[in-house]
Parts: C-alpha cells; sequence; structure tokens
C-alpha cells in the first residue's frame, strides 16, 4: 500500500482546498475593494494591479503545489530506504534523533527569558500607550519601523540570494539553502512583529482588509507581506519533502506520523524527483520576482513621500542590494553556529565561507557606489533642506551610526575579505557581524534624521533616543529569531540530507560535463 | 459649494497665543505631560521662523494649523483607512473611530501639522468640566488635527435648517478666529467671506512649490 492514504490523505485535500480557497478568497478581496473604490470615485486601479499580481502569484503557488503533489502520489516506488544511515546521513540527522543537551536547554531558557521581558514591555506598552517609547514629534516612527525593515530585508534577501544562487547553478549554494529558507520564514514571522507594535490601535488592525484604500503604500505592504509569507513557507516546504520521506523512516514515537504525513507519500522514484525538480526550479523563478518586488514595495513606503531625502528613486534599489548583502551576512553567521553546533564541517567547508566572502565584497562594492552616487546628486544639488539632514549624517547627531554603516557595509568587508587567502570562515564571520550591524545603523540613518529635520520650524520638537522598551523589543525578537531556529533544528536536518547525498553523487559529473559544453574540442585547420 | 479657509494677517498679528488656548479648549485637546514636550498635542502653533544670522536676528511668528491642503493632500494619499481625506467643501477631516495610528500620514506631510495621541489623554478634576460636549475626546493611539472647528459648521447648519433659512455669510467661525484680539485670524469661504484673499499682493501660502494649495493663507507684514 502506498504511504500517506487514509486521514492523512483527507488532510492533504482539506489542505490543497484551503490553498485554493485562499486564492479565491484573495482575489475576491481585491475585485470587492476595487468595486467599492471605483463607485466612491477614489483610485480603483491599484486595487486591479495588485489583485492580478498577488491573486496570479497565490494561484501560480496553488497550481504548482497542486501538481507536484499530483505527480508524488503517482510515483511508483522507488528506493527502499537503506536500513544502514550512511555517515552524512548520519551525521546531519544526529542533531533531529538526539535530545537537546543541558547547555542548549539553558540557552533556551535565556532566550525565553529575553522573549518574557520584550513581552512584559509589551504589556507595558499596550497600557500606557506608545508614550513609553522614546518617539515623539517630529520622529512618529523609530526602532520598530527600523526593526521591521531590518527583518524583512534578512527575509527576503536569504530567499532572493538562494534562489538566484539556484538558477546559477551555483553548487555551493546546496550547504545553505535550507538554512536560508529556514531564516527567512521566522524573519518573516518575527519582522512584521514590529509593525504590530508600533501601531496606536492594535484592536483596529482589522480596517486595513475591511476598507483598506489600495492606493496607500501601507496596504501593498500588507499584500506584499502575506503573499511573501506564503511564499517562502512553500519554498521553505518543498526541498523538505525528501527529509521528511527518510525521517519517517528513521524516528518512531509521536514524531512518526507527523514526519509520514508531511512527506506526502514520498519513496525517492524517478517520477516524483523529477517531479519535485521541476517544482523547486519553477518556485525559484517566482521568488525572484516577489522578493525584488516585495523588498522594494518596503522602500517606497518611505520614497514616495514628499520629505528631503526620501523621496529618492535610489531607495528601492539600495534596499534591495541591502537586503542581499544582509542575508549573505546572516547565512554566513548561520552556517557558522550550525557548523559549530552541529560539527558538520564535512558539509560546511571554506569554500562555503569563500564564495558568501566574495558575495559580501561584491555588495559591499556595489552599495559604496550607490552610496556616493546618492551623496553627490544630494550635496551637488545643495537643497537647504537636504543638505541640513546630511550634514547631521557626515559629522553631526548621526555621525557615529553613519560612519558604523560605512565601516560595516564598505570597509570591513573589503578590508577583511578582498583577497581569496583572506577569506577563512573566521573572518567572513568577523566580516558578516560587521554588515549585520551596518545594516541595521543604515536603516536607522535613513529614516530618523529625516523626520528629526521637518521642513517646518516646529516648537518643543525634542531628538529622538530609543526607549528601554524599543531596545527590548529589539532584543526579544532576535531571540525570538534564533530561538525558532533552534527549535527547527530539533526535527529538520539544518541542509538537505536527499540534496546533500545527491550533490555528492552527481557534482563532478555534472561540472564535467558543463564544462564540455563550454569547451569545444579545438581542432588544427 | 463652499471652499472653507483661512487667512492670517501677520501684520495684525501679536502671536500672543489666544489662538492657541482658544483651539485647545474647543477641541478638548490633551493637556500634555510636561515630562516630554515632544509629545504634546496642540493643533494651532505658532511657528517661529529665523531670518537673518546674529546679530542682526529677527523671528517671524506665524499661527500654524493644518494647512488644509487644496490639491492631492499628502496625508490622504498615503492613509491606509480612508481616516482621512479631502471632502467636497475642501476639508480635510479625520475620523478618531477608523484611524488604525500607523502615523503614515503625518511622515508624509510637509508641515508636519497633525499629532498623536501617545497616552490617553488626562483631564484632572477641574479641566473636565470644561469638555466641550460637541467634540469628542480622542482615545489613545489615534491621529488628530485641526479640522477647521467642523463641529460648528455643523451646529451653524443644523440651526440654519431648524430656522427654515440659509447658513448666513460670517456665520460660520472657528475658535482661534474668535479669540484673537487683533482680527488677524479670518475663517470663511475662500469664494464668499475671503474672496479675493489670495490675490493680495501680501498674500503666501507656506511650502508654495510643493504645489499643494494649502488653504490656509498668510498675508506677509507691511513694509513700510
Amino acid at each position: 500500500m502506498r504511504p500517506g492514504r487514509g486521514g492523512a490523505f483527507r488532510v492533504q485535500i482539506a489542505f490543497f482546498l484551503f490553498i485554493w480557497g485562499f486564492t479565491f478568497v484573495t482575489a475576491g478581496w481585491f475585485a470587492w475593494s476595487a468595486r467599492w473604490l471605483h463607485r466612491y470615485g477614489d483610485a480603483w486601479k491599484p486595487a486591479v494591479v495588485m489583485g492580478i499580481a498577488v491573486t496570479s502569484c497565490f494561484a501560480l503557488l496553488a497550481g504548482l503545489l497542486t501538481w507536484t503533489f499530483v505527480a508524488l502520489g503517482r510515483g511508483e516506488n522507488g528506493e527502499r530506504f537503506d536500513p544502514v544511515p550512511d555517515p552524512i546521513e548520519r551525521r546531519l540527522l544526529a542533531p533531529v534523533l538526539a535530545g537537546w543537551s543541558a547547555r542548549t536547554w539553558a540557552t533556551a531558557l535565556a532566550l525565553v527569558a529575553v522573549i518574557a521581558w520584550a513581552g512584559y514591555c509589551w504589556y507595558l506598552q499596550l497600557r500606557y500607550g506608545l508614550a513609553v517609547t522614546g518617539l515623539g514629534r517630529p520622529v512618529f516612527w523609530g526602532m520598530y519601523i527600523v526593526d521591521f525593515d531590518f527583518f524583512l530585508g534578512i527575509a527576503y534577501g536569504l530567499v532572493l540570494l538562494s534562489a538566484v544562487l539556484r538558477l546559477a547553478g551555483a553548487d555551493w549554494r546546496r550547504a545553505g539553502q535550507r538554512l536560508a529558507a529556514m531564516g527567512a520564514v521566522f524573519a518573516m514571522i518575527v519582522g512584521p512583529v514590529n509593525i504590530l507594535l508600533d501601531l496606536g490601535r492594535l484592536d483596529h488592525l482589522h480596517k486595513v482588509y475591511a476598507s483598506g484604500r489600495m492606493q496607500s503604500p501601507l496596504l501593498w505592504d500588507v499584500a506584499s507581506i502575506m503573499t511573501f509569507l506564503i511564499t517562502c513557507l512553500v519554498y521553505l516546504f518543498l526541498p523538505l519533502i525528501p527529509d521528511f520521506g527518510l525521517l519517517r523512516e528513521r524516528v518512531g514515537g509521536f514524531r512518526k506520523p507527523i514526519y509520514r504525513f508531511l512527506s506526502f507519500g514520498w519513496t525517492g522514484s524517478a517520477a516524483q524527483v523529477a517531479a519535485l525538480d521541476r517544482a523547486n526550479r519553477l518556485l525559484a523563478i517566482l521568488v525572484v520576482f516577489v522578493a525584488v518586488i516585495v523588498r522594494s514595495v518596503v522602500a517606497w513606503i518611505t520614497s514616495l513621500t514628499l520629505q528631503p531625502l526620501w523621496h529618492s528613486a535610489l531607495t528601492g534599489p539600495m534596499y534591495v542590494l541591502g537586503a542581499i548583502f544582509l542575508s549573505a551576512a546572516v547565512l554566513a553567521l548561520l552556517l557558522a553556529a550550525m557548523r559549530r553546533a552541529f560539527g558538520l564541517s564535512a558539509v560546511i567547508r571554506p569554500v562555503h565561507f569563500d564564495k558568501l566572502g566574495l558575495v559580501l565584497v561584491l555588495c559591499a562594492v556595489v552599495w559604496g557606489y550607490l552610496m556616493v552616487s546618492e551623496l553627490l546628486t544630494v550635496s551637488y544639488g545643495n537643497e537647504p533642506d537636504e543638505m541640513a539632514i546630511i550634514a547631521t549624517k557626515l559629522s553631526g547627531r548621526f555621525s557615529l551610526l553613519f560612519w558604523m554603516a560605512v565601516g560595516g557595509l564598505f570597509a570591513a568587508p573589503v578590508a577583511l575579505l578582498t583577497r581569496k587567502s583572506w577569506r577563512t570562515a573566521g573572518r567572513v564571520v568577523a566580516a558578516s557581524l560587521a554588515v549585520f550591524v551596518g545594516s541595521w545603523a543604515q536603516l536607522y540613518t535613513e529614516l530618523v534624521p529625516v523626520l528629526e529635520h521637518p521642513r517646518m520650524p516646529l516648537p518643543g520638537s525634542g531628538h529622538y533616543r530609543p526607549a528601554a522598551v524599543e531596545i527590548a523589543t529589539f532584543a526579544g525578537c532576535l531571540a525570538a529569531f534564533v530561538l525558532l531556529t533552534m527549535i527547527l533544528t530539533r526535527f529538520v536536518p539544518v541542509v538537505a540530507v536527499f540534496y546533500e547525498r545527491r550533490g555528492r553523487g552527481d557534482a563532478a559529473a555534472q561540472a564535467t560535463e558543463r564544462s564540455r559544453e563550454y569547451q569545444a574540442e579545438v581542432t588544427h585547420p | 459649494m463652499s471652499r472653507w479657509g483661512m487667512a492670517v494677517d501677520l501684520d495684525r498679528c501679536t502671536a500672543c497665543g489666544a489662538c492657541t488656548v482658544a483651539c485647545a479648549q474647543e477641541n478638548n485637546v490633551a493637556l500634555g505631560n510636561p515630562d516630554r514636550p515632544d509629545q504634546l498635542i496642540r493643533w494651532m502653533e505658532i511657528l517661529p521662523a529665523e531670518r537673518g544670522k546674529y546679530p542682526e536676528v529677527s523671528a517671524r511668528l506665524a499661527p500654524s494649523p493644518c494647512q488644509h491642503c487644496d490639491r492631492e493632500p499628502p496625508c490622504a494619499r498615503v492613509c491606509p483607512v480612508y481616516a482621512t481625506y479631502r471632502n467636497v467643501e475642501g476639508l480635510i477631516p479625520q475620523i478618531y473611530e477608523q484611524c488604525i495610528g500607523c502615523r503614515y500620514c503625518v511622515n508624509a506631510c510637509p508641515y508636519t501639522c497633525k499629532h498623536f495621541n501617545w497616552s490617553r489623554p488626562e483631564f484632572p478634576a477641574p479641566f473636565e468640566r470644561g469638555l466641550n460636549p460637541d467634540v469628542s475626546v480622542r482615545n489613545a493611539g489615534v491621529m488628530e488635527k485641526c479640522n477647521f472647528c467642523y463641529h460648528r459648521l455643523q451646529v451653524v447648519r443644523d440651526t440654519a435648517a431648524q430656522e427654515g433659512r440659509e447658513p448666513k455669510l460670517g456665520e460660520y467661525r472657528t475658535a482661534c478666529q474668535e479669540s484673537c484680539p487683533t482680527k488677524a485670524i479670518r475663517f470663511g469661504d475662500l469664494d464668499g467671506e475671503l474672496e479675493g484673499v489670495r490675490e493680495n499682493e501680501r498674500a503666501f501660502t507656506l511650502l508654495e512649490d510643493l504645489g499643494l494649495m494649502p488653504k490656509v493663507i498668510y498675508l506677509k507684514e507691511k513694509t513700510s
């Protein structure tokens, strides 16, 4: 009998109905919004454009999933899972099969404590209002929005980076593919929490759906977060299926039926492998488009206003590049952490850090170019409103953060990683930490200095300084990100066993094949 | 259709601040926390614009409410939930119960003339008896701003309808206008009471080059 029939089969059918239902509900929501916006004589075209974009993305995802799972269900019985696991599998599955050590539990408890502290701060804010933050007039947006941009940058960048590497056929991506998708999903969960923290009336959030005005970039953001969260869940889930199939055979107890359900009848037959490969390839193309657009939407929230320095066409490209930059750093940090925690030096090799270091250097150079473009354009134009803000960044109140951004995003990667022999794991991790801090500092100096310099001379306007509540919630978000990663490593291998094993088998043959493609034999004339 | 606007004659204005106080009293504006001046709410403010450099320095002081942009108000453009919009008479209302408190509107406003309720407004014992029953007290977490004392227009219309007549010219008056001792603030229909004020040779608006066509029109000081 094929596995996956019976109760689980019905749940799977319900899951498909849900995806398709969700797609139609989304389409209906946009159509309904467009209709009432049109009736009230307001801009209805954004609703139509967004409706087409979001719905077609969901429809593609739903179609892809349905197609793939039908193919998986039809696939004939394939490989018998080897009763004796090979060393690679044993090494990669060890964290899943073994329990947590006392030290891991202690770390987890410490993280829970940080999250609880953040939760208490959120409670204080709900009780006393946003007055407990450092926000005021004219700085109405502060650290919450910076943190939101930051986490979303991690999510969008990780997906974008890993999908581009996949499409480019870079073999070394394999070790980081799972970690990238995992990190993206968790950043996508943690990031939008900051929007909830920032809202004055959390209890009125439903009005965004009930009477959303589609010409507002905030609605674009809502739609893009919704789309991307679902897209990157699928992006994480599909390559997990073969590993769920393996885990189904390897674990017992309460986890076995869960893995059986999640493996969707995976047996590893040639037809199933082909179906999954096709799905992953199509998904990689889809997520590149989605990630670039949704990252730009985040940038447009500020750049579509009339405020000096915000109102710049460069913001979108800068945010997209920043996301790739930040996510390359996060991926290097995740790889280093996993290598250390689970002894994966056989899978996560020096070459991975070398390549990621190269990505960091390239991003640093492009970042430097974009930053110089912006500074030159603004200072040559010499508009007083813009120059006042630039001055606080270069040598004023925000100079420390600004030069931290320049140091972290340009100087550190270039100084540490330019030569191949320099790109060791230790240096890449050091540069990644610098990029991590620098990215946050850059997002901060893009947002706050502009708000601190309103065009009108407002009386009683103060300087913004993040309050304890804002710092605590950021710490809580970081802790939640780490804790979620730790928990998931207990349930799935951090490097895809199936793809790693297959890569080891095929990589050499594929490389030879590829090199033969572009090196035709030269014959003497 | 009326197009409500305001003319502020800076030649008459003494920057006494009576408009600020009258506005706060009329519109149940929260008293605020003296430790956080940056979180203070004042719909009508006196903006100090410095001119020249020390020692030849002078200040131009201008009362500044919401500018009620006539063309594409940036706040209304970005509001995600229709909490603020431009109505048919050119007023830009704020619907407190619709607002979700995202503060996008004020970040998009070039005049930064909207305010956020950072905490629940408190009115200690004697003040609560002075609350205006025609105006709601805002919740914590929503934006608010000058709406040209819109509740007074409603009263004027109701009264006129009861008496079976049209509202009279100059019947709709704002609190700041009434309290101004030098009659520097005039309010009315830009095609009625204030007709021709835009053509006045002293007339200017704030940040004119952004093309938002504010309906608060300033008349600069007479030179001689």
